[in-house]
């Protein structure tokens, strides 16, 4: 489960980035080569008779802020073993959503001459001039979650799709289940870019699908706790509540307690809740057969790939390394997927 | 602005100066002058005003009546501000430089040379060296005041005053704290500062020092001037007589010099022998049931340590303590207490009070866990024993819930002393760490009846510390001289009075008429 | 002194007893209470729903945990003690009961119990490094803070779920008619004010946080004391945990309790606990933990914008804060 910290602090920054992944660039660049020996990777030009695949490549640092988010442990797991098919070895920081010490590690990283960086940056306008630096010393680097002016290559996500595909399959739900009509809460998050892209993606394609199922409340909400005191507080005023779409899972998770607690049947066939990420918690109670029925979901094998996949590529001299990680949406007949999924975040 | 007959104008001038607190009155009617180039000695009994004087000139209190004249200026009142303005100084006993500061730092704290806004270290530090002469310090500007000894930081201290220009220099009880050979090189500082102008108010107990050093000195009792004259080949007792006034008030614990019925001998209560800790020892003390014993001597001569010590607040480095017949060394207060030794600290606000808890809490602290039955308090009992304790100790108010910090001095210290004497406390040695330091006079007398009484009626022995000789005759059934962390001398019976108590402190050798050290 | 015989309870001086004189006095103390009145009305007026009995079950049931941590906690502020570390406990506890129920398949009460003792176990750190090695516990408990969450997500890294019905009962059986959490809660505030009103110890707690060094010299315990409120206070927290855990049927390392020190703080001193120790009540923490969960709900029943909820909240903190400490003065 996602759960995030209260909208406010810093390190809910950039979270929704977390649960970005992607594969479609990722597999085509996949086990790219090893030619290119020179330019991009600085350090490690390895002995002759290694393999070709570790020739320009025997390391890379991936640096993940959010230490706190279950993603981090599942991203690491799968990012090192995809590494180490490659004869890479994955180093990691703790920067414990903390800017300031992001930034430390991230010079140590540099000046240690880590030959590729996989960086999520807190602060992006903060992590340019590490980054330049990388590049000047001849390191590769990969940003996560969004672009920098100085920058080998990128992993991208498109959140406002991920919104859209949930919105989408809401309204198309209430249409043939409640004849485009009833009541719909969100729990948003307007605090950071990511989280407004999704909040956007959502309501808008929700409102356009839908327009005769009426929108009794916007609240902010990414953490379990607050969505259940909030969908709590928005059940005393509408009971009746008919839908309930989380900008994140942990929320609507949240949201999907508080329904059940004010005596809502576990598989109620007026109901609707739905959330955004593929959090564990979320996709079994979907594979249940609950009223919570959708998530817009990444892949956290797809993005652990991205993360050795892109720096190689660079390092094979590609033409267009960078990657962007899709968003899939999930819903209960999906069962090969949920399994995939949750086989992942085990 | 009143010239006086030929000779220069006094640079203090009190008249009429009075202050009263609740009922009490601490100054009735006090004149004072002093001119410049004169060391003005002033002498009495704690609460006797003198602190209340130096006070109202420093602007803590404003006086109820009265005129205070500096430097020609007159006002009714002043704010400490003011009175720094108008060229008072006080050195007060406990010295306000800070520690963690330099000395050029200390004496311009508050009044710091800035240049383009920033502090202008240099030039401090050059006018502090000047000033540091003109005291003869031997210290730098440099110098952190925390790492300097006690006479070096008053000096420091009296430096900060001349860089205010002070005209009226106070000094309290200066020399209380100073090593003799520190005593000494102030009494030159002082004579220095004479021959520079300064009209200086000099407060002490020490008439070797009122010898030494005075111009003219003035007596204080009860507030009032028992005595304002020049010095000038006057006998040492006629200034005793006159701080010790006329035939000594009948007190309740001095009459006989022994316990009430002193005829059969009561048996020993507290036997210390030869104990020793830091800074005292070795000490002998033996305290008998119903025994009430002082414990004289000026401010770092030991007495606090021995009287902590007993009760386990110190470590002791060798000796025995026994209660009776049990052992009773102590490491910590409460197994002082479990042996049956309970002590009043000297430090009220920091060792004895609770300031915002109820009275009855104060009074009934050590008392709620013994009364309390299966673990619950009992409400009724700590009322019914809390009201027995006013009528006892004469508190005033008698108000169970009403905040300690809202009583005076001397109820406070009833509330602490009430901890130890109510009646679900049964303890056979009381320790009393100057048992009336700031409380008012009539309530100085009630405290000194709720000892004796408890002496008298429930045999506790009581062993005190003063360095007030008023106070150990009031009290005293017989008297310990401490110097240097030992015993110098014991007084009792009819030796047992003020003026052989301050001739023993002046002149420790000649005194110890009884020596047992 | 022996010799007084007459009790003189009867004469001493004691303010009118009478029912409307204590109502006037629990205001005069307590001034919170007209703002949080005050609330109330604005928000039943604005929203016609706010005192709904649905709607109050629910203020009841996220008030819970946060009074459940908040006395304990008071009782330590008020000895003179601050514990910044029961948001990572709370963490800790949740993961330690779930893990029990969902993956080990321990019964409910084991489950429970597991939590208890991982929360004794902090406390007793926190216990021992401030009260008998003299540790300052702000350092301490902050250091915890970080030390029991790192420890959280070593040994739990991914999110638990899935509990079981069995232990969804702390979170969400009925126990006369009361809501689990909130009937824990309540005996909580009732075991808080009485500890304090009629235990010698209670008294203790209060002479500490005044005046430790007198407390000492008065021959009281100044260590025990307060290192068993750390380890209650842990406790409790732990069992917060729990039950958030409960309720939610999930429990995440990283997330869970996030922040909850402060929160849990900010009831305690808007109650009026005094940081620096020796005055408060748990009728005033109480006060202090309804405005905080009054206010969340209101806000989000009037369907305020989020940043402007966030203003409001921000605000309508300082005011009530304002009022605690200038209302005794207006009303005297």
């Amino acid at each position: 489960m996602t759960s995030f910290q209260q909208a406010a602090s810093a390190a809910s920054r950039r979270q929704f980035l977390a649960w970005s992944g992607g594969i479609t660039a990722a597999t085509a660049l996949a086990a790219a080569g090893c030619s290119a020996p020179d330019d991009g990777s600085g350090s490690t030009a390895a002995a002759a008779g290694s393999s070709p695949s570790t020739k320009t490549l025997t390391k890379i640092g991936l640096d993940y802020p959010f230490t706190q988010l279950p993603l981090y442990s599942t991203l690491v797991k799968l990012s090192t073993k995809a590494a180490k098919k490659h004869g890479i070895t994955l180093l990691t920081t703790n920067d414990a959503s903390n800017a300031d010490t992001q930034a430390t590690n991230l010079s140590a990283w540099v000046s240690q001459k880590i030959p590729a960086i996989v960086s999520f940056p807190m602060v992006f306008e903060a992590t340019e001039a590490t980054a330049k630096r990388a590049l000047d010393a001849g390191l590769i680097w990969v940003t996560y979650g969004g672009t920098l002016e100085h920058q080998s290559a990128d992993i991208q996500f498109s959140f406002l799709e991920g919104g859209t595909l949930l919105g989408e399959a809401a309204a198309k739900w209430a249409n043939e289940n409640l004849g485009g009509k009833g009541k719909i809460a969100f729990l948003t998050d307007s605090t950071i870019q990511l989280g407004r892209e999704r909040t956007k993606g959502m309501i808008d394609a929700f409102t356009k699908q839908a327009p005769g199922v009426d929108v009794v409340a916007k609240e902010q909400a990414i953490d379990p706790d607050t969505g259940l005191s909030k969908t709590r507080a928005i059940l005393a005023k509408h009971p009746d509540l008919n839908i309930l779409l989380g900008v994140t899972d942990a929320a609507a998770y949240g949201g999907f307690k508080a329904l059940q607690q004010t005596g809502r049947a576990k598989a109620d066939d007026k109901t609707f809740v739905g959330g955004q990420d593929g959090a564990a918690p979320s996709l079994l109670a979907i594979k249940q057969g609950t009223f919570y029925r959708a998530s817009a979901a990444l892949a956290p094998q797809d993005i652990a790939n991205a993360i050795v996949d892109v720096p190689m590529a660079v390092a094979a001299g590609k033409a267009n390394p960078s990657a962007q990680v899709p968003i899939t949406l999930v819903q209960h007949t999906d069962t090969a997927r949920i399994d995939d999924l949750l086989a992942q975040n085990s | 602005m009143t010239g006086i007959t030929g000779m220069a104008e006094p640079n203090l001038r009190i008249r009429g100066l009075s202050k009263s607190f609740g009922g009490v009155r601490a100054l009735d009617g006090v004149d004072l002058t002093v001119p410049a180039g004169q060391v003005h000695a002033l002498l009495g009994h704690n609460g006797a005003g003198k602190s209340t004087l130096i006070k109202c000139l420093g602007g803590a209190f404003p006086p109820d009546a009265g005129t205070i004249e500096v430097g020609g200026s007159s006002h009714t009142r002043l704010s400490p501000r003011e009175s720094i303005a108008a060229g008072v100084a006080i050195i007060f006993q406990t010295l306000s430089v800070v520690d963690s500061l330099t000395v050029a730092e200390n004496i311009f704290l508050g009044q710091e040379w800035t240049k383009y806004g920033r502090i202008d270290r240099r030039a401090q530090e050059d006018v502090a060296a000047g000033l540091l002469q003109r005291v003869a310090a031997n210290c730098s500007p440099h110098d952190r005041v925390g790492e300097l000894p006690m006479g070096q930081r008053q000096l420091v201290e009296i430096a900060k005053a001349l860089s205010r220009s002070a005209s009226v220099l106070v000094l309290d009880e200066p020399t209380a704290a100073l090593s003799g050979a520190e005593s000494d090189a102030l009494a030159e500082r002082v004579e220095d500062l004479r021959t520079q102008g300064l009209a200086i108010v000099y407060v002490t107990h020490l008439l070797a020092e009122v010898e030494r050093l005075a111009d003219a000195v003035t007596v204080l009792r009860d507030g009032r001037v028992t005595h304002q004259a020049e010095v000038s080949g006057r006998s040492r007792q006629e200034l005793v007589d006159a701080i010790v006034g006329p035939a000594p008030a009948l007190s309740p614990g001095a009459t006989a010099g022994a316990p009430a019925d002193s005829d059969a001998p009561r048996p020993v209560c507290l036997t210390v022998d030869g104990l020793r800790g830091p800074g005292f020892g070795p000490v002998d003390v033996d305290v008998a049931e119903g025994e009430i014993v002082g414990l004289f001597g000026l401010i770092g001569s030991g007495r606090t340590r021995v009287l902590e010590t007993l009760f386990g607040r110190r470590r002791a480095s060798g000796g025995t303590v026994r209660v009776k017949d049990r052992a009773a060394e102590a490491t910590r207060p409460a197994d002082a207490l479990a042996a049956g030794i309970a002590l009043v600290p000297a430090d009220r606000r920091r060792q004895g009070l609770f300031p915002v808890l109820s009275a009855q809490d104060n009074a009934l602290l050590p008392a709620i866990r013994p009364l309390a039955r299966r673990g619950v308090r009992a409400l009724r009992a700590e009322r019914r024993i809390f009201g027995a304790l006013c009528d006892a100790v004469g508190l005033r108010p008698a108000r169970p819930s009403l905040p300690a910090a809202a009583f005076s001095g001397g109820n406070q210290q009833k509330l602490v002393l009430g901890r130890w004497i109510n009646e679900a406390h049964t303890i056979d040695v009381l320790l009393l760490d100057e048992p009336t330091q700031g409380v008012d006079v009539g309530a100085r007398q009630e405290i000194y009846q709720v000892v004796s009484s408890l002496a008298a009626h429930r045999g506790t022995a009581v062993l005190f510390a003063s360095s007030d000789p008023e106070e150990v005759v009031a009290l005293a059934h017989r008297c310990l001289i401490v110097s240097a962390g030992r015993v110098v001398g014991e007084l009792s019976g009819a030796e047992l009075t003020e003026a052989a108590l301050l001739s023993a402190v002046h002149d420790p050798a000649p005194a110890t008429s009884k020596g047992t050290a | 002194m022996t010799t007084a015989t007459t009790s003189p309870a009867d004469r001493l001086v004691t303010g009118p007893r009478t029912l409307a004189g204590s109502g006037l006095d629990a205001v005069r103390r307590h001034p919170l209470l007209v703002v949080l009145a005050l609330m109330v009305l604005v928000f039943q007026l604005t929203t016609g729903s706010f005192l709904d009995g649905g709607n109050l079950r629910g203020i009841a049931t996220d008030a819970a945990t946060l009074t459940l941590v908040a006395v304990p906690l008071a009782l330590l502020v008020i000895s003179g003690y601050l514990d910044l570390s029961v948001g990572s406990t709370v963490a800790l506890g949740g993961l330690v009961a779930g893990w029990l129920a969902g993956q080990q398949h321990q019964s409910p009460v084991v489950a429970v119990l597991g939590a208890l003792a991982v929360g004794a176990a902090v406390g007793a750190v926190n216990g021992f490094l401030c009260c008998y090695l003299g540790l300052s516990s702000f350092i301490v408990t902050l250091g915890m803070l970080a030390a029991v969450r790192g420890l959280a997500q070593q040994l739990f890294p991914l999110p638990l779920s899935s509990f079981g019905s069995g232990f969804a009962w702390l979170g969400g059986s009925r126990i006369a008619g009361i809501d689990a959490p909130v009937f824990i809660a309540l005996l909580v505030l009732v075991a808080g004010a009485l500890f304090l009103a009629l235990t010698p110890a209670g008294r203790h707690v209060f002479a500490i946080g005044v005046n430790r060094e007198a407390a000492y010299l008065s021959g009281i315990s100044i260590r025990r004391t307060p290192f068993a409120l750390f380890v209650v206070t842990s406790v409790a927290a732990a069992l917060a945990g729990a039950i958030k855990a409960s309720v939610l049927d999930s429990a995440v390392a990283g997330t869970s309790g996030a922040g909850f020190e402060l929160t849990v703080l900010t009831a305690v001193l808007l109650g009026g606990v005094a940081l620096t120790g020796g005055s408060g009540s748990v009728f005033g923490v109480l006060l202090g933990v309804l405005f905080l969960g009054c206010l969340q709900n209101g806000l989000t029943l009037l369907n305020v914008p989020t940043f402007w909820q966030q203003m409001a909240q921000g605000i309508a903190l300082v005011a009530g804060a304002a009022l605690a400490y200038f209302g005794p003065r207006l009303t005297r």
